[in-house]
This record gives C-alpha cells, sequence and structure tokens, in this order.
C-alpha cells in the first residue's frame, strides 16, 4: 500500500510533458561481473524501480579493470534518459586519478545515492586483539600485514590513511578482492582488513572501531573511530545511479523521484540490511554535491598515500 | 640439407615465437612500466619478463629441433583454400557482428561460412543463417537479457 | 544435522521445486553443450528469472543450472571435440575418439554415470564436512597456494602426449597471456597498448572458444573431404558394462577426490582440478598409451572430477561466505538477495536451510542424470545434420558466447585470433590443452607468488617452512625428477637395445 501511495505520488509530481517517460526499457550498466557486490546491490533497487517506473531495468554487467571500462562505456552512452550506470565511489572518484581514463567528475549526472557502508579496521577473531589500541601497540613492536583488494580500492586507501594517522606501518597484501583478503586473515596469514561492516560480520571477523560519525544499527556494540580514541577517518564505501552528463533536467528529477521511492519501501530496507549492507538514500542535489567533493577528496588522498599519476 | 616437412614447420614455429616473445620482452622496457608502486615485492614486469624469456628460451629450443630434424615426416594435405575462405569469412563475420549489430551481420556471417565450407544446398544454408541467429536472439537476447553487439553506426 | 533432513525431504518435494529442477536441469544441459556459453553465464541468465521465486525454488533452479551445465559440456566435447564449458576442456581427449571410432554412444554413458558419481561424492563431502573441511581450507595461504598450483601445472607433462618441449612453450604462452590486463597486485596494467577495451584483460572463455571451438572449425575446413559427411555418425546413450566399470572404480573414486579437494581449496578451480585429475589417471594407469585414444579412464576422470569441484566449491561459500570458484560467486550473489547470507552464521541459525539446500543439491544431481541420459540421445541426434552445417553454427555460437561473457568487443577478436593460432598449432602438433592450463593458473600463480614474497619480506627461502607448502613442493620435485627419471632410463634401455 505504502508502495501504491508513494509511486502514485512520483508519477503525480512528473511534468505533464514526461509523464510518458520511461516509454520502454532502461538499460542499466553494472561496471562488474554479475554476481559481484556492486551487481547485488543494483540487483536490491532493480524490482522496486521497475515497479516505480513502471518499465523493466535491464542490467548489463561489463565488467573488467576497477569499473573502468564499463565507466567509460557508459560516459559515451546518449543521455536520452534509457542508459544509467550504477556505480561504487571507487569506479568514479579514485580511479580517474590512479590511470588513463576517459572519463571523470563530468562525465556524469548523479541521481541518487542508494548504499552506503561505512568501513571498519577488522581483524581475526583468534589474533587476541579486541580494541585499536591492541592493535596500534602490536603494530609498534613488528609487522603488522594488512590485506584488501588491489592498490587504489577503498579498502587500500582506508588502510594506509589509518596506518598514517596512527603514525605506523601496515604492510599491505593485495588480493583479488575483500573476500580473499577475509580468507587471508581467517587462515592468520595476514592480521587487517578494513572492509564494510556488514561484510566484516559476514565474514566472521572482528571488527575494532567503525569509520564513522556514529554506532551503526547493524553492529551497536562496535564503537567508532573517534570514541576508540582515533583520528576522525570516514570511509565508505557507497553506490549511485548516474545519468551520463547532459540528460535532460525532467528525466534527472523523475529519477530521483523514483529512487527516493525505491529505497524506502520496507521490501528494499530488509534486503540490504540483511545482506549486510546499509541502505542511505541521497537526493540528487546533495548526492551532486557530494560526489564531486569526494572526486576532490579522493585525489588529495591518492596524492597523500603516494597513488595518484 | 633437406629438413623434413615437420622439422620445417618447428624451425618456422619456433622463429616466430622468439621473435615475439623478445618483442614483447623489449617492450617492457618501455617508460610506461617505469612507474612504478612498490609494495615491498617484485616489480610489475617481474613475472612477465621470467616468462617472456622462457618463452623465447624454448622457442629456440624448438628451432633447433626442428634443424635436427631429418625424418620428421611430411606433414598431411590441407586444403589451404577453404581454410582461407572460411577464416575470411569468419574474420569479416566478427567485424560486421561488431559495426553493423548481430541481428544483421550474423545472418550473413552463418551463410558465407557455411558456403565457404561447400555446403551444397544453399537454400537449406539461407534458411537456417536467417533462423539459426535470430532464434538465438530471441530466446537469449530477449528473453534471457543476455547481452549482444548492438553496433557502432546505429 | 540429521533431524532435519525428513523436513527437508518433504518441503522440497513441491511441484513448484520439482518444476524448477526440471526446467534448470534441461537449460542446464543445453547450455552447457552449445559451446561458448559457460555455466557462469547460465547461472547469470537465469538470476533474473529467480527473483520472482520463493527461494527454495529459486535455488533449485540455480543449483540444477550449475550442475547440469557442467555436465552438459561433455556431450559436445564428445560429439564434435569442441568443448561446451571450460571444464570439460579435457574430455575431448578420450572421448572424442571414442565417438570417432564408433563407441559415442559408450561415451555419453560414461560421463553422464561419472558427472553423477562426482557429484554426488562432493556432496556427501559438502554434508558431512563443510564446516571442518573449510577450516582446513584456511591453512592455505598465498604461500601453501602457490606451492598447490606449481604443482598443478606438472600436468602440463601427461597432457602434452609426447611433445613435451611444445607442451611447455604451449604453458609459458598460456601464463603470459593471463598476464595481459591489471595487474591485481600493483593496480597497473600490463600489454594493453593504450586500448580501453584491453585494458580488461583476457578472459577464459573466449580462449577457449577460440583454441577448441574455432580452429575445429579451420581444422575441418582443412581436412573435411565429404561435404554431407554428418558431424555426428554415433550417438545416443549406452551404459557401460559393469566389468567396464570394475576396473576403474578406484580411478573414479580418486578423480572424484582430487576434484572435491581442489574444489574446496583457493586459486585453482575446476578447469585445473580437471587436468589435475587426468593427469593423476594417466599417469597410474597400466596403459597411458591408450589416454588420447579413447581410454574410457580418460573420460571419467575429466567428468567425475569436474562435478566434483561444484561440491567442493561450495564448501567454503556455504561455511564461510567466499565464493570458491566463478560458479559460486553467483550463487553467492543470488542468496544474498534472497535473504540467505551463507557463511559461519547460517549453519547455527538456519540449519533447516542448509539441510534444504543440500537436499536440493543431491537431487539437482539425480535430475541430471536421468534428463542427461535422455538429452544425450536428443543432441546426438540433433548433431546428425552435416559438419558442413554444423560448423557455421559452432561458429554463431562461439561469436555469442564470447561477446555475452563482458560486453568487450575484444572477446569476439580474440576467438578469430587465437582460433587461427590454434588451428596452426594444432597443425604442427602442439597440445592445446596447455595453453589453458597456464591461461588459467596464470593470474593465482602470479599472485600468491607476490603475495608470498610480500609476506616473507622478499625471503624465498621461507617459502618452505610451511609444512603443505613443503609437502606440496616436495611431490612436484618427485613428479618431475620421475618425468626425466623416465627419459633417463628409457634412453639407456634404447642405448642397450642398439648397441
Amino acid at each position: 500500500m505504502k508502495r501504491t501511495i508513494v509511486a502514485l505520488a512520483a508519477v503525480a509530481f512528473a511534468t505533464p510533458a514526461l509523464a510518458q517517460y520511461p516509454e520502454q526499457s532502461i538499460e542499466v550498466l553494472v561496471p562488474f561481473n554479475a554476481g559481484s557486490g556492486p551487481d547485488a546491490s543494483f540487483r536490491m533497487l532493480q524490482p522496486e524501480l521497475e515497479e516505480i517506473l513502471g518499465q523493466p531495468m535491464v542490467v548489463r554487467n561489463v565488467g573488467g579493470a576497477g569499473g573502468t571500462v564499463g565507466a567509460a562505456q557508459f560516459a559515451a552512452q546518449d543521455a536520452d534518459g534509457y542508459y544509467l550506470a550504477f556505480m561504487p565511489v571507487g569506479t568514479t572518484t579514485t580511479q580517474p586519478h590512479l590511470r588513463d581514463v576517459t572519463y571523470d567528475d563530468t562525465s556524469f549526472e548523479p541521481i541518487c545515492m542508494t548504499i552506503q557502508d561505512p568501513m571498519a579496521v577488522s581483524v581475526s577473531p583468534d589474533s587476541g586483539i579486541s580494541s585499536m589500541d591492541e592493535l596500534i601497540a602490536r603494530a609498534g613492536e613488528g609487522t603488522v600485514t594488512s590485506g584488501g583488494p588491489p592498490p587504489g580500492s577503498l579498502p587500500h586507501i582506508a588502510q594506509a590513511a589509518v596506518a598514517a594517522a596512527y603514525d605506523v606501518d601496515f604492510r599491505y597484501v593485495p588480493h583479488e578482492g575483500g573476500s580473499a583478503a577475509a580468507r587471508s586473515i581467517l587462515g592468520g596469514q595476514v592480521d587487517v582488513l578494513v572492509d564494510p561492516v556488514g561484510s566484516i560480520i559476514n565474514y566472521g571477523l572482528q571488527p575494532l572501531a567503525v569509520l564513522n560519525d556514529s554506532r551503526l544499527d547493524a553492529a551497536p556494540d562496535l564503537p567508532t573511530i573517534d570514541e576508540a580514541g582515533g583520528p576522525p577517518l570516514r570511509y565508505s564505501i557507497w553506490f549511485g545511479l548516474f545519468a551520463p552528463a547532459g540528460t535532460p533536467e525532467e528525466i534527472l528529477t523523475a529519477l530521483d523521484e523514483a529512487c527516493q521511492a525505491g529505497t524506502a519501501t520496507e521490501r528494499y530496507q530488509a534486503t540490504v540490511e540483511n545482506s549486510g549492507r546499509t541502505p542511505r538514500f541521497m537526493a540528487r542535489d546533495e548526492f551532486s554535491d557530494f560526489f564531486r567533493q569526494q572526486y576532490q577528496d579522493n585525489a588529495e588522498l591518492l596524492s597523500a598515500v603516494g597513488l595518484a599519476q | 640439407m633437406a629438413l623434413s616437412g615437420q622439422g620445417r614447420a618447428d624451425v618456422i614455429y619456433g622463429a616466430v615465437a622468439a621473435m615475439g616473445g623478445t618483442a614483447m620482452f623489449a617492450h617492457t622496457f618501455s617508460d610506461r612500466y617505469s612507474n612504478e608502486f612498490l609494495f615491498g615485492d617484485v616489480s610489475t614486469t617481474f613475472v612477465p619478463r621470467i616468462l617472456l624469456g622462457l618463452i623465447v628460451l624454448l622457442s629456440l629450443g624448438l628451432v633447433v629441433k626442428g634443424l635436427r630434424d631429418r625424418d620428421g615426416g611430411k606433414l598431411p594435405a590441407v586444403a589451404i583454400g577453404r581454410v582461407a575462405l572460411v577464416f575470411g569469412a569468419c574474420v569479416l563475420s566478427i567485424a560486421g557482428v561488431w559495426f553493423i549489430g548481430y541481428l544483421i551481420a550474423m545472418p550473413i556471417g552463418v551463410f558465407l561460412v557455411g558456403w565457404a565450407f561447400g555446403y551444397p544446398n544453399k537454400l537449406v544454408l539461407l534458411v537456417t543463417a536467417i533462423v539459426a541467429p535470430l532464434l538465438t536472439w530471441l530466446v537469449l537476447a530477449e528473453f534471457a537479457q543476455v547481452s549482444f553487439p548492438n553496433g557502432q553506426v546505429f | 544435522m540429521l533431524e532435519f533432513v525428513p523436513g527437508a525431504f518433504s518441503s522440497a518435494f513441491t511441484f513448484s521445486i520439482l518444476l524448477c529442477l526440471a526446467i534448470g536441469t534441461v537449460a542446464g544441459i543445453i547450455i552447457g553443450a552449445l559451446p561458448g556459453l559457460g555455466t557462469v553465464l547460465g547461472l547469470v541468465m537465469a538470476l533474473p528469472f529467480t527473483y520472482v521465486l520463493e527461494p527454495g525454488p529459486a535455488i533449485a533452479l540455480l543449483l540444477a543450472i550449475y550442475v547440469s551445465s557442467i555436465y552438459g559440456g561433455s556431450i559436445s566435447a564428445i560429439l564434435i571435440n569442441v568443448p561446451g564449458t571450460p571444464q570439460s576442456a579435457a574430455s575431448v581427449f578420450d572421448g572424442y575418439p571414442m565417438a570417432q571410432r564408433g563407441d559415442g554412444a559408450l561415451a555419453l554413458g560414461w560421463a553422464t554415470i561419472a558427472s553423477f558419481v562426482g557429484g554426488v561424492f562432493s556432496l556427501v563431502i559438502l554434508v558431512m564436512l563443510a564446516p571442518q573441511l573449510a577450516r582446513f581450507a584456511l591453512n592455505f595461504g598465498p604461500i601453501e597456494t602457490f606451492a598447490l598450483i606449481v604443482f598443478a601445472l606438472t600436468t602440463i607433462a601427461w597432457v602434452s602426449s609426447g611433445e613435451m618441449l611444445k607442451g611447455l612453450l604451449a604453458a609459458c604462452i598460456g601464463l603470459f597471456l593471463a598476464t595481459v590486463g591489471p595487474d591485481a597486485m600493483t593496480g597497473q596494467v600490463r600489454f594493453h597498448f593504450d586500448n580501453l577495451f584491453l585494458s580488461a584483460g583476457l578472459t577464459v572463455i573466449p580462449l577457449l572458444i577460440g583454441f577448441f571451438a574455432v580452429s575445429e572449425i579451420l581444422y575441418q575446413a582443412a581436412y573435411l573431404k565429404d561435404v554431407k559427411l554428418p558431424a555426428v555418425t554415433s550417438g545416443g546413450f549406452k551404459v557401460p558394462p559393469w566389468s567396464a566399470w570394475k576396473p576403474r572404480i578406484v580411478t573414479l573414486l580418486r578423480s572424484c577426490g582430487i576434484g572435491s579437494f581442489i574444489g574446496v581449496l583457493p586459486g585453482t578451480g575446476a578447469t585445473a582440478a580437471v587436468f589435475v585429475s587426468y593427469a593423476d589417471a594417466k599417469r597410474r594407469a597400466p596403459n597411458p598409451e591408450d589416454f588420447g585414444k579413447g581410454e574410457p579412464s580418460g573420460l571419467i576422470a575429466s567428468e567425475s572430477a569436474n562435478n566434483a569441484v561444484s561440491g567442493g566449491a561450495m564448501v567454503p561459500m556455504m561455511a564461510l561466505g567466499i565464493p570458491g570458484d566463478g560458479g559460486t560467486v553467483v550463487l553467492l550473489g543470488a542468496l544474498t538477495i534472497h535473504n540467505v547470507i551463507p557463511g559461519v552464521r547460517l549453519f547455527s541459525t538456519q540449519p533447516d536451510l542448509v539441510t534444504l539446500i543440500f537436499v536440493l543439491l543431491l537431487l539437482a544431481n539425480i535430475f541430471m542424470l536421468m534428463i542427461g541420459a535422455f538429452g544425450a540421445n536428443v543432441f546426438s541426434r540433433m548433431l546428425k545434420i552435416p559438419t558442413t552445417l554444423l560448423m557455421p553454427l559452432v561458429f554463431m555460437m562461439s561469436v555469442v558466447g564470447a561477446y555475452a561473457i563482458r560486453s568487450n568487443p575484444v572477446d569476439i577478436i580474440v576467438i578469430a585470433v587465437f582460433g587461427l593460432i590454434g588451428f596452426l598449432l594444432r597443425m604442427n602438433k602442439f597440445p592445446p590443452a596447455p595453453i589453458i592450463i597456464g591461461f588459467v593458473l596464470g593470474v593465482p600463480l602470479e599472485m600468491s607468488f607476490r603475495q608470498g614474497l610480500i609476506l616473507t619480506d622478499m625471503n624465498v627461502l621461507l617459502f618452505f617452512e610451511s609444512p603443505i607448502a613443503l609437502v606440496l613442493f616436495i611431490i612436484t620435485a618427485l613428479i618431475v625428477l620421475g618425468q626425466f627419471g623416465a627419459f633417463k632410463a628409457l634412453s639407456r634401455a634404447v642405448g642397450r637395445g642398439k648397441g
């Protein structure tokens, strides 16, 4: 019932000229392989959007190179509202500073954010470490290794920032992805993983502190980094819906409203939370500013860590 | 200095592989790989260089083997013309599929490849060339939402 | 766990679940048999359909496709010398020669039953030992994984059919091809020559399509004498007699074990497992010279191993929430969307659901056996069309399959380029399998090696401190020495014979 009301409201607020949009199915590009994290994150939203917009949303997976291959293809698409992309923070705001890509922050029109997973510093439950201070103490005594996806990814940047802020060294061991790194943590070969809290809990790892303003509902006993006495670090992996630059204003508004309605449904919230992720809606205006700010911030971050071109 | 057919082939293949390997090896010294993010392990060209080195070594070994092969026998007769025709048809089809799109280019491609093979009944071939790609597209692209090339021109 | 079995069985025997199992099995066999599609693509195609289903039927559909597509690949491997999936790459060695000499029906019988045995074997292991196996597998860190992959590379010797030099060269080329694209250790891109599409690197299915499917097309173009000759003259389904099974039981069980074990471990995957199993069977066989000419042991070694990997790969997925291979990545994603979160907590909080999943996996294997026998017959009949008409269709599926994986035009170029290269190599007696083995193992080999270097601070000697790695290195060394030892003994014998 609630969904129908929200859907009706979304349609009612669309301007008469665009009451027709969308007239046919919309292709959504996910620049990662099917079944991966970003792919699953979008597929949770897909049924909601399809219901609200009344048209199929066809997912097209173009994986490769941290999402840059798909994103580059997407940037060249027609801006008619029938090609959208669902992309994470890495592909849109860190990868452009790491390698030569054909797009930048002006190539896309941000529509809305749908998920924002704050990351946490985690260790193996068998490690005997139960607080950030203990971890830092051990880093001071000897070598602490940290693992995660290839360099340039958010987990990598986050762990580098944590180490830098505490003035210690983590030796980074790149893996194919977060789950491969989790395996090494559980196996005791690597010590630390910085990853979204939900994933950490699913892997059975021990989170020490979350890099966020406030505690998460999913982990009420997990202190924030500030509470743990550490520096004010904020790192999260977010996902957003994008349109190519130049998409008409009315279409963007319609999509923004559909996104707001879709992320508000109980089914969406429940599915996302169940999987260990944190649903978070950010409307177009706020998300636009946030996106552009992240693009700048991450450029500086990457330079600070010694990675930028 | 009569090399057998097999020996000649070995020499050619070995030489080509050795040259390719050496070229790639030289490429690993280009500027693009000099900007290193070192993480306490080897550089990004370390393992490729080892592999390329092995390739060059082994292919030179193949050349030597070929040169010493006096009684390897002749290679069986090959219908080179038809192979070239079929391969040409394949390449054209792939180019067509990419630039014009699957729906138009694939039927033409299937027909061309079948014709190059010498399939006698052209009518059956024509029907197959139209029906099979269309059916595949209906089931996979429309029903299962698999990605097909749409063509660059359109 | 056992107390949930009756309940799980009764919830499994509902119309919707049984229907999904049937549809999934049929779809899986077809997807597997059609060259170029493959298990991962099959699961991805089914994914949208599972959203409208309840968790039970959704899981049934996916598991049926997962299991049956692995088996389906053997059908085209046996009948037309083109593996339908990467996991059936080793089934062409003995399957196709069997079909060529008129034993096609028997070959399909061997393959179907071996696939079933492999699937059930690994399921039993999954049910009894999943958490413990997962825990044990965690001891395989980067260094141990590196040792395992080095060991797996020795299989090249047994699939090179006598041409060791060419086999090694092919393997090195395969290993090198794996380095094209992003270097996961540094994020840098290698050998892409500034091409955006190439910056994503190469992927196994287009290479497989090129080396096995397109090269077969060109091979037929080269040698086919009769344009009206049917592609398949001997097909159908015939169960091999017990007298033929009896001496091969040990080989069968060992292959199941190898497949299950490698499925559980990180890094290697089904394609590698199949070659390891084949090599092991050949090494231990009393008649190794028959392998590659239509020896059933080779076929069952390959087909039981690849289905055994399916159960094995589900061990880390179910017990840790960490996928074991490409198929389980999609399974994991699908389960997540249905609010089933595999991992440490699933076994304790939803044991009934876990039992249901096991029961569904068992039923999927049974459906595969029953429908597989039927499907083998149907496919054999369908493939009786002339080769000259079939090859263009194989080409069509090759293009479709290559592009479908990741919508990257490099892949459809790859099938042509490597089709030609594969054909040329075949003409000069290069074995095709080592290139695939090298390619599949290339990334995990380099990655685990360099991870190991980081962990040991560049001190390679520390690699030998790990007991598991040490054991694997010793086994590898023994195998390699055995190979050379055999050569030495042979040359001595030959020398004695001449003198």
